[in-house]
Formats: structure tokens, C-alpha cells, sequence
């Protein structure tokens, strides 16, 4: 899984906001925020990561169990997936 | 050559064009040195420069990036039916030095305002408000006032009732309407200033103006009038919608949102629910009149 080329994400007075570059303006209408796991997910995946990677990259970075880290993920990526911005 | 300062920013104007500069005449001064130089140009047909796409959004401005090496930027407007290229703006990646070209046409000769010219004056509008990333500033889609020298701005999506918020405070409080649709913001010495600028949507209401921008009011529509502070997050979320953004160019967007982030680090931003009456303005008075929130 790979985001797609053409989004910026940005700290912004705290949060983390996907901005689209281009002419992903005219494709992506609106705005996307993420917390701080879901900014990391991002970060990963933009250089291409599957669940299994995105997982243990939580589970080194946060003091949470694998099964709780998975459906953090699962969430997170689905959520990303939903608003078309995977490859 | 005609001299113009906007938002503390001085831009000069060269060649006639009587529509341009009676839009702008409130901000003119003695004709000086300034760094930003628009060149305004009437042809007979306009070629598109090579340029490599970068978004083309239907009805509304068409952008390019220069090719063969070159640094900087063409936005361009095609005619209806003919497709000819009806404005075309072409500028350095510093948004100093820009030419707009508009085509003679007489097809609009019978409309009191020839869309031609109303684009073209628009352009000198996309020039300052991306030269303006340049200097800790950005324009926000927003209704402005000075109100005893305190600035204010409101800002929602078109057709919430900003103008008409904003007639309120005109009306009950003698405030003054420096710009009613794209209100410039600047932080200089660390303090935030909001501008008048020519450039002010369908009402053309505005005036050369500044002042300290004490509170921007997101406006809401709704049965009762409430207001309350929004934190950071939620700010961010309101206003980046409001925000004229270079899509065009990560360069640039990193400046706007870096201009974005001090601005909100340093006004306080609410959230007005409102009816379209006096009370509301009342509320957003208060908040700024005592500071209280």
C-alpha cells in the first residue's frame, strides 16, 4: 500500500492536515485530519507499507498490545483508503 | 506607470488599462521603485507558452508550470465556445515580475463590465495575493471591519451571511467594511494586520485601510445566537477551507501554511452560531469589546 503522489502532510498549530497539491485539488474536495499514530501511518505509507509493517511500527512507538495496535491500523488505513488516496 | 500600495506592498502597474486602475485608484500612490512589476498587455490573439499542467479546474482558472528549464507560473481563462485563450497571466516563481495578456474581443461590447477585463484585474489579485506569501501575509475568504480601530473578520462559505453580519455592524456601530470578500492578513513586528485591498468579491465593498486584527469569527447559521472559542484543531479545520492556498506549488503552500500557523497562534478565532440579527452582532461585540472568552 502506497499513499498517492501529490498530497503534503502538515503539523499545523497541532494538527495534522493532508493538503493536496495540483490536480489532486480538483479530485480530493475537502479536508482530512490525523492524529498523531495516524500522521506516522501516513508517513510510512507514503513510502509504501503493508498493515503488517504499519503494526509494528505502532507497537515500537506506542506501549500498546499488537492485537490493539492492529485495529488502530486497520482503522486508520481504511479511513485513508475511504477518501481514495491509496495508490 | 501607475503605483499602487496594498497591504503595505507596493505594486506598480504598467500600460493602460482604465478598468484595472479605476478598480485600484483608492490604493494609489506616487509612482515609485517597487519589486513587484505587472505589465498588463492587450493582443490580438494569445499563445499559450509551453508549460507543463498542473490543474485545470472547469470554469475557473487554469494553471501551468513554465517548461524548458524556466522558473515560475501561467494561469490562464479560455474564452466559452472558441476556446481561445481570453487572460493569460505569466509570472516569475517570485510573483515580481508578471505580464497579463488579455485578447481584444469585442464579443462582450455589449455588457456594461467586459469579463475580459474583469479576469485580467482578478490576475493582478492572484499576483498580490501569492506575492503577499512572501511577506508573512495571505488572503482569507472573509468579510473585514474596522471597528474603533480594532480589525475584525468574518469568515464562513459563500451564503452563510457574512455580508449581512457585516451590514450590521455599519449600521449599529458605525463600523467601517474594508473588505467584504478577501480580506489580506499580515504578521509584521509579531503583530497581526488586516488590510484593506481592491479585490473584494461581488459587493466591490472596501477601503484602503489597516488595522490590528483582534478576533476572526467563523459565522454558522443557526436557530440561536451562541458564540465560543475554538482551540487550535478546531480553528485549523474552520479556516484552512477560507484560506486562498497555492495548490500549484509545494514551495509556496509551505509558506501559506506557515503564515496560516502564526496568524492563528496569535488571533483568537470563534465560532459564531447566528441568527442574521442585531443580538448576534451584539455577542461577537462583546467577545471582542471585553475580551472575556
Amino acid at each position: 500500500m502506497k499513499i498517492k503522489s501529490g498530497f503534503m502532510l502538515r503539523d499545523i498549530a497541532g494538527s495534522w492536515i493532508v493538503v493536496p497539491l495540483g490536480q489532486r485539488v480538483v479530485e480530493f474536495n475537502g479536508l482530512m485530519t490525523l492524529n498523531e499514530s495516524g500522521a506516522l501511518i501516513w508517513r510510512k505509507l507514503e513510502g509504501g507499507a503493508e498493515i503488517d509493517d504499519l503494526v509494528q511500527v505502532i507497537c515500537s512507538e506506542y506501549d500498546i498490545d499488537e492485537a490493539t495496535a492492529r485495529i488502530d491500523v486497520e482503522e486508520i488505513v481504511e479511513s485513508i483508503r475511504s477518501k481514495n488516496l491509496l495508490e | 506607470m501607475h503605483s499602487f500600495r496594498i497591504a503595505d506592498l507596493c505594486i506598480n502597474v504598467h500600460g493602460n488599462n482604465e478598468y484595472i486602475l479605476k478598480r485600484m485608484k483608492d490604493y494609489s500612490i506616487q509612482p515609485v521603485k517597487c519589486a513587484v512589476n505587472v505589465k498588463i498587455e492587450h493582443c490580438d490573439s494569445i499563445n499559450l507558452p509551453e508549460n507543463s499542467y498542473i490543474i485545470d479546474e472547469n470554469g475557473t482558472l487554469n494553471w501551468g508550470s513554465k517548461a524548458n528549464g524556466e522558473k515560475g507560473f501561467y494561469a490562464f481563462k479560455k474564452m466559452p465556445v472558441t476556446e481561445e485563450i481570453a487572460d493569460l497571466l505569466d509570472t516569475d516563481e517570485d510573483w515580481e515580475n508578471a505580464i497579463i495578456s488579455l485578447l481584444n474581443s469585442d464579443i462582450y461590447k455589449d455588457r456594461e463590465i467586459d469579463p475580459i477585463h474583469a479576469i485580467a484585474f482578478d490576475l493582478v489579485g492572484t499576483v498580490f495575493r501569492n506575492h503577499i506569501l512572501f511577506h508573512d501575509g495571505i488572503v482569507i475568504h472573509a468579510s473585514s471591519i474596522i471597528h474603533d480601530g480594532k480589525g475584525v473578520i468574518f469568515s464562513a462559505p459563500s451564503g452563510t451571511g457574512k455580508s449581512t453580519h457585516v451590514k450590521m455592524w455599519e449600521r449599529y456601530k458605525g463600523a467601517a467594511v474594508i473588505n467584504d470578500d478577501t480580506p489580506p492578513v499580515r504578521v509584521i513586528d509579531g503583530k497581526p494586520i488586516v488590510y484593506g485591498s481592491p479585490w473584494s468579491g461581488s459587493s466591490d465593498k472596501n477601503q484602503n485601510g489597516k488595522a490590528p486584527l483582534e478576533a476572526i469569527f467563523i459565522l454558522e447559521q443557526a436557530p440561536h445566537n451562541s458564540v465560543c472559542r475554538l482551540d487550535n484543531q478546531e480553528a485549523v479545520i474552520r479556516l484552512m477551507p477560507r484560506l486562498f492556498l497555492p495548490y500549484f506549488c509545494d514551495k509556496l503552500m509551505e509558506l501559506a501554511l506557515k503564515n496560516f500557523e502564526n496568524i492563528i497562534s496569535l488571533v483568537p478565532v470563534y465560532l459564531l452560531k447566528c441568527r442574521p440579527d442585531k443580538e448576534a452582532m451584539d455577542l461577537a461585540y462583546q467577545c471582542i469589546d471585553n475580551k472575556k472568552m
